[in-house]
């Protein structure tokens, strides 16, 4: 078996954990094949009519595998898994939110196999692209949950409002909460994904002073789930996590933050092109200088990227047209939770982060830092003269 | 018996929308509500931050007109210091809004609205040979035209009705008699909805190739623009021009071209006035072509009760925004500057339904003069019309000519429709011009992408620009060098806005009184007015 | 130890006598971490605003890598010299017992060393243990604050080097960064800590000179010497 020519150099151990994996997939994807309802288009189908030959697929099979962090083997597999993400039914919700995933998503790669997969997803429900509108689109969710109970993915973009009963977000004519349909579509799903990190950890809404106390998905629901953070997120990272899915039925490993890690392991720091401008103590110190003319590091017009675990800066965004330290601007740390507060002011290094509430008012750590210094100093001076003054220290024989 | 029919969710829009309509017995709407019902509390969350992280913030008010805000904010902030970003970088902003309004524009067209117009079904029974002559009836070398083509394109529809398993387009209102194109006609523009899919990335790049990414590019700062290395680049340049013009070919032979044939199909509609709603139109100019950043490619203007005899200046003092009708405490209509944001929620009624003499919407009414008023592709071209600008007129003029509707059709469901096609146009062929304007200054030394400034210990400012969906206008008071007050009142503001203190209506609420429901069961008639404005709620409330 | 110290309290104008006061491991250690502290304090804040180096090629440069190489080389002695200072804690024969850093905890005393240390009272408190009350709540305090920079600084640390050593402090590390709030949370806590460095040598050593002034036993050359002088019964 090719399995264990693969791995005769490596120790059995290893050997013998792919062996299982394997093992898994393939009940699991034969599994998924009985079970999943049948395509709409037949997958060979859609390639040929866009005109993506079985070469090109293949390849893009490998990366994904590779991507995934599998032994090359598992290619084939990941050709099947591909093949089946159409029969696959989706059910997408949008919270409180600004659809940027939704749109980041229909703007994948092109000509590709993300967006074909993307293009062809049996989405069940999801409002931004469904022709029905009113009752008949709350027909579409309820046939849906009943048809495909524990077969679906739900996939959520958008946080939960919290604050007055979760009223601060309805959907439908019942007027009912976005809380409550989180609750219920998520307690039928097979899986929830949480797309971007408005569903991930609340995102914009939840920046203080939190108004609506939004939450992310999993904090509101007490449920795990899948972050594919990033606001917006890569589209490859989504599309990977739904065929690690059809391959073994399990999530990826996650980092704590229920990211994937195969796609989130690394900062983006670690592979920015600019990089070795970082080490150089090459920095760009004003937006276009020549310093900026010349590619150098952002790390002083406040770059987060040595704070931020995502793979923008090796997958890069559009088709990998660009992304945002390639057009000069730094990291914001879109992917962390709570960036808007943590790394504000985005602008500056993470040595003037200002404390939020007293932002502006030029407190950074080391204005604070420097300013209690001086007073410092200035009190010790005080404390010095006053020790004179009072004679402590004279020699007072008993007292002391 | 007036009869209540509630619509929510609003799909195939951004965000969560949800309108009520009374009937009448003809089934013919003569009231209506339009609420939006999600609040997030951005003018809230932005108090107390630094200036220039507003930029980043506004822009997720929105995942679709995202640079629009990028802009404004920044605007806005520029204003308030008085600094002027340099040639390069209005350029380049040019360029990366340019791409956003092409990208927009087909998105909307074939994605959000095209099922409104198009029925998938009829589709199948076309004949692809019938589909490729009138393809060619309105465009000399239509795009993607062949009956291999469009077999190709039905097999596809086929194959996807026949699995049962519809998906996205399951419940929709085939077959409904609203439906007035031929089958021949809702094959060729269902295949150019297949197209659309791939020529939309091609858009977004553009985009990100300056903007660095899409959607939410992260290139804007406050004076100027960061990506200097891509402007530099003639590789880069070139790539954004390759992309160009791939999509203004798709614009022009089949973007512009199933408009016409829409303009043929439901000619009647347009001529009624179906859809036209308060007639009152706002531009605040958009795409600066000097640099004073005076001459817009847009023009500024008001346009009030129809009337394109006369085109008013704008006077700032004259916009407010009220919440009698809004979730929200406050009282009168108060200049942004001064505008407040302090939610109150009221809920539903007994009966589940909006509380419509009282609050209803997050939305706020914003009013010019007091005066409710439309803002989008119409109202920038009528605008752009009645102020005499020859590029404008000779779209119009083109339109009229080919369609053989008067001028005052524009005043419609339709007239909205095409006008943003004309808007598409319009960009296409000018945003080549202003690669090569960027190519000449860059050559001729001038590399400068950023001018230097600093956030004032105090100050105020505003950004007005216009945003795919229309006049886009955010307000910012600087304390402490930091945000003290911040006001959007945004294009889907304007148009989605409920009633006032005098109980004028919206907008949108406006242009469903006196629409005909063919089966009040089938709400098309209302999504298709309601979508021609392209709606944007999570723009609307932030 | 103690009844030692009541002893020598009592007598008046008693001969100086040099009486142990801290181990020689103890001393070492002390200053070690004294110097470490300084070069981290320095590159650590140079870390947070380098300079640009626009001169010369790319390749040939390599500022910021070495101050922080220098930066963490330091670090590490640092994280040894605070594990070394809690064995001594714990299991050192000589004074330096953690319970010595809870002096504190008798607040009337606290009480009495504050009015002493603003000047109110001339009258100097007794010590009860090895530290003034205020003492061992500031060196206790103090490596409260040792711990928690080594601490972020590891979890820093750990995402640059996801191999080695740092693969391995990844696998702890991982789970603290949740605690202190991803990467940036942790580089945030790490830089208020250096100025917390900053305040407290400020203070430690006015008062360590303003303590040897008015206490005549030479605390200064006790943390070299190991000895302080006191006056003696004998
Ligand atoms: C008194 C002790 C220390 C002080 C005052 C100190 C100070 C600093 C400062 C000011 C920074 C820059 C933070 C910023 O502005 O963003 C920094 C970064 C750092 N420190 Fe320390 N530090 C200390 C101990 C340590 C220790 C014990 C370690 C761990 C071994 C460590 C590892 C690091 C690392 C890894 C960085 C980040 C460097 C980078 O991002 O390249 N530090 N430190
Ligand atoms: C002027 C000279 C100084 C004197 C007389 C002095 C004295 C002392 C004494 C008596 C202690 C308590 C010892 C213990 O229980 O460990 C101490 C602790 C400490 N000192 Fe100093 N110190 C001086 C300067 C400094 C400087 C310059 C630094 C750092 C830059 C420093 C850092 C520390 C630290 C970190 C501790 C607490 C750690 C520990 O308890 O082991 N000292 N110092
Ligand atoms: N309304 C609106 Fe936007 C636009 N275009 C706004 O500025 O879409 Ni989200
Ligand atoms: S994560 Fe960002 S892009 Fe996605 S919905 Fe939230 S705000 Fe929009
Ligand atoms: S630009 Fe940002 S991510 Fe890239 S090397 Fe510099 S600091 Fe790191
Ligand atoms: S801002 Fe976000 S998109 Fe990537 S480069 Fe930073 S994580
Ligand atoms: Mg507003």
């Amino acid at each position: 078996m090719a399995l264990d020519e693969m791995f005769s150099n490596q120790s059995e151990e290893l050997r013998a954990c792919y062996n299982d994996l394997m093992k898994r997939c393939e009940v699991h994807l034969d599994k998924m094949h009985q079970k999943l309802p049948p395509p709409k288009d037949r997958w060979n189908e859609i390639l040929n009519s866009h005109g993506v030959s079985r070469r090109d697929f293949l390849k893009w099979c490998s990366i994904m595998t590779a991507a995934l962090a599998l032994p090359p083997v598992f290619t084939p597999k990941v050709a099947k898994a591909a093949g089946m993400a159409n029969r696959l039914p989706v059910v997408w919700l949008n919270l409180a939110e600004c659809t940027g995933c939704t749109e980041a998503l229909l703007r994948t790669a092109y000509p590709g196999i993300d967006d074909l997969i993307l293009d062809t997803l049996s989405l069940e429900y999801h409002e931004t692209l469904m022709a029905a509108s009113g009752y008949q689109a709350e027909e579409c969710l309820s046939e849906a949950l009943e048809k495909f109970a524990g077969q679906f993915v739900c996939v959520i973009e958008g946080a939960i409002p919290m604050g007055l009963n979760g009223k601060y977000l309805t959907i439908g004519a019942k007027g009912k909460t976005g809380y409550e349909i989180a609750k219920e579509v998520a307690s039928k799903a097979a899986m929830v994904i949480c797309i971007g990190s408005c569903s991930s950890y609340g995102n914009i809404q939840a920046a203080r002073p939190n108004p609506t106390k939004a939450r992310g998905v999993a904090e509101a629901l007490k449920i795990s789930t899948v972050n594919i953070a990033g606001c917006p997120p890569n589209a490859t990272n989504f599309v990977g996590t739904l065929l690690h899915y059809l391959l073994f039925g399990a999530l990826p490993a996650l980092d704590r933050l229920g990211r994937p890690l195969w796609a989130y392991g690394k900062r983006i720091h670690d592979f920015c092109e600019r990089r070795p401008h970082y080490d150089a103590g090459e920095f760009v110190e004003e937006w276009g200088d020549e310093y900026a003319k010349r590619g150098f590091c952002l790390y002083k017009v406040g770059c987060k990227g040595p704070y931020t675990y995502a793979n923008c800066s090796q997958v890069r965004f559009n088709q990998g047209v660009s992304w945002p330290v390639m057009a000069g601007h730094g990291c914001i740390g879109c992917t962390e939770p709570d960036f808007w507060d943590k790394m504000a002011p985005l602008e500056k290094p993470m040595a003037d982060h200002a404390p939020l509430p007293l932002a502006g008012v030029e407190a950074t750590a080391d204005e604070i830092g420097l300013g209690l210094t001086m007073v410092t100093l200035a009190g010790i001076g005080a404390h010095a003269l006053g020790s004179v003054f009072r004679g402590v220290g004279k020699e007072k024989g008993g007292e002391e | 018996m007036a009869r209540r029919i509630i619509v929510d969710p609003i799909t195939r829009i951004e965000g969560h929308l949800r309108i009520e309509v009374e009937i009448d017995d003809q089934n013919r709407v003569v009231d209506a509500w339009s609420s939006a019902t999600l609040w997030r509390g951005f003018e809230l969350i932005l108090k107390g931050r630094d200036p220039r992280d507003a930029g980043l913030i506004t822009q997720r008010f929105c995942g679709v007109c995202t640079y629009s805000h990028y802009e404004a904010a920044t605007l806005a902030v520029e204003d308030a210091i008085g600094v002027v970003p340099p040639k390069n970088a209005r350029l380049i902003r040019n360029l990366i809004q340019g791409a956003q309004y092409l990208h927009d524009k087909i998105v909307h067209f074939y994605h959000l609205h095209g099922l409104d117009w198009v029925d998938i079904v009829s589709a199948l029974s076309a004949r692809p040979d019938e589909a490729v002559d009138l393809a060619r009836s309105v465009c000399e070398t239509p795009y993607n035209c062949s009956v291999t083509h469009y077999e190709e394109v039905q097999k596809r529809l086929t194959a996807f009705v026949q699995s049962g398993r519809l998906g996205p387009f399951a419940h929709a209102y085939w077959g409904n008699p609203s439906y007035k194109l031929p089958p021949p006609a809702n094959l060729v523009i269902a295949s150019h909805y297949l197209d659309a899919l791939s020529v939309q990335r091609v858009a977004a790049q553009m985009m990100a190739l300056f903007g660095g990414k899409n959607p939410h590019p992260q290139t804007l700062v406050v004076g100027g623009v960061t990506s200097v290395m891509d402007a530099l680049n003639t590789s880069r340049l070139g790539e954004y021009l390759y992309r160009l013009r791939e999509v203004k070919k798709f614009i022009e032979t089949a973007y512009l071209p199933d408009v016409l044939l829409a303009a043929r199909y439901y000619k009647d509609e347009g001529i009624a006035g179906i859809g036209a709603g308060v007639k009152n139109y706002l531009s605040y100019g958009g795409f600066p072509l000097d640099d004073q950043w005076h001459g817009k490619l847009f023009p500024r203007g008001v346009i009030l009760g129809g009337n394109l005899s006369q085109v008013y200046e704008i006077d700032e003092k004259k916009i407010t925004e009220e919440v009698t009708h809004s979730w929200y405490e406050g009282q009168g209509a108060v200049h942004p500057y001064d505008g407040e944001t302090r939610p109150n929620y009221t809920g539903f009624d007994e009966q589940g339904n909006l509380k419509g003499s009282e609050k209803y919407s997050w939305v706020k009414a914003p009013r010019y003069d007091g005066k409710p008023m439309e803002v989008g592709p119409l109202a920038r071209i009528l605008v752009g019309y009645a102020s005499g600008d020859k590029k404008i007129r000779e779209l119009v003029d083109g339109l009229i000519s080919k369609t053989g509707l008067p001028t005052e059709a524009l005043f419609s469901t339709l007239g909205r429709t095409a006008a943003r096609c004309l808007e598409a146009k319009l960009i296409a062929d000018n945003v080549e011009g202003w690669v090569l304007e960027l190519v000449s200054n860059i050559k001729a030394g001038d590399q400068r992408t950023w001018t230097r400034c600093d956030i004032p210990k105090s100050a105020q400012g505003r950004g007005m620009t216009e945003a795919p969906r229309g006049s886009l206008g955010h307000w910012i008071r600087i304390e402490n060098k930091a945000i003290a007050n911040y006001q959007a009142v945004v294009p889907s503001t304007w148009n989605a806005s409920p009633r006032d203190e005098k109980g004028q209506r919206g907008p949108y609420e406006e242009a469903l009184i006196g629409i005909l429901l063919a089966n009040p069961d089938q709400p098309l008639e209302i999504i298709r007015t309601i979508h021609s404005f392209d709606p944007c709620l999570a723009c609307a409330v932030h | 130890m103690i009844s030692s110290m009541k002893k020598r309290r009592q007598g008046r104008a008693k001969p100086l006598v040099a009486r142990k006061q801290w181990s020689v491991a103890m001393c070492i250690n002390h200053w070690a971490m004294a110097v470490c502290i300084v070069i981290l304090i320095i590159s650590g804040l140079y870390i947070g605003r380098p300079l640009t180096i626009g001169a010369g090629e790319t390749w040939q440069k390599f500022s910021m890598a070495k101050v922080r190489f220098i930066h963490l080389i330091f670090g590490f002695i640092l994280t040894a010299l605070f594990i070394w200072r809690i064995y001594l804690a714990f299991f050192s024969r000589f004074h330096a017992d953690w319970k010595d850093f809870f002096a504190w905890l008798d607040l009337k005393s606290v009480y009495h060393q504050v009015k002493f240390y603003m000047l109110i009272t001339t009258q100097m408190p007794e010590h009860t243990g090895l530290y003034g009350t205020l003492q061992s709540a500031a060196y206790g305090f103090l490596l409260l604050m040792v711990f928690l920079v080594v601490i972020t600084g590891l979890i820093l640390y750990a995402a640059l080097y996801r191999a080695g050593l740092g693969g391995a402090i990844y696998m702890f590390s991982r789970h603290l960064e949740g605690v202190f709030g991803g990467l940036a949370g942790a580089r945030l806590i790490h830089h208020i800590l250096t100025w917390g460095f900053v305040l407290f040598i400020c203070v430690h050593t006015y008062l360590a000179f303003w303590y040897d002034i008015v206490s005549k036993r030479g605390t200064i050359s006790s943390i070299i010497s190991g000895r302080v002088f006191e006056h003696s019964d004998i």
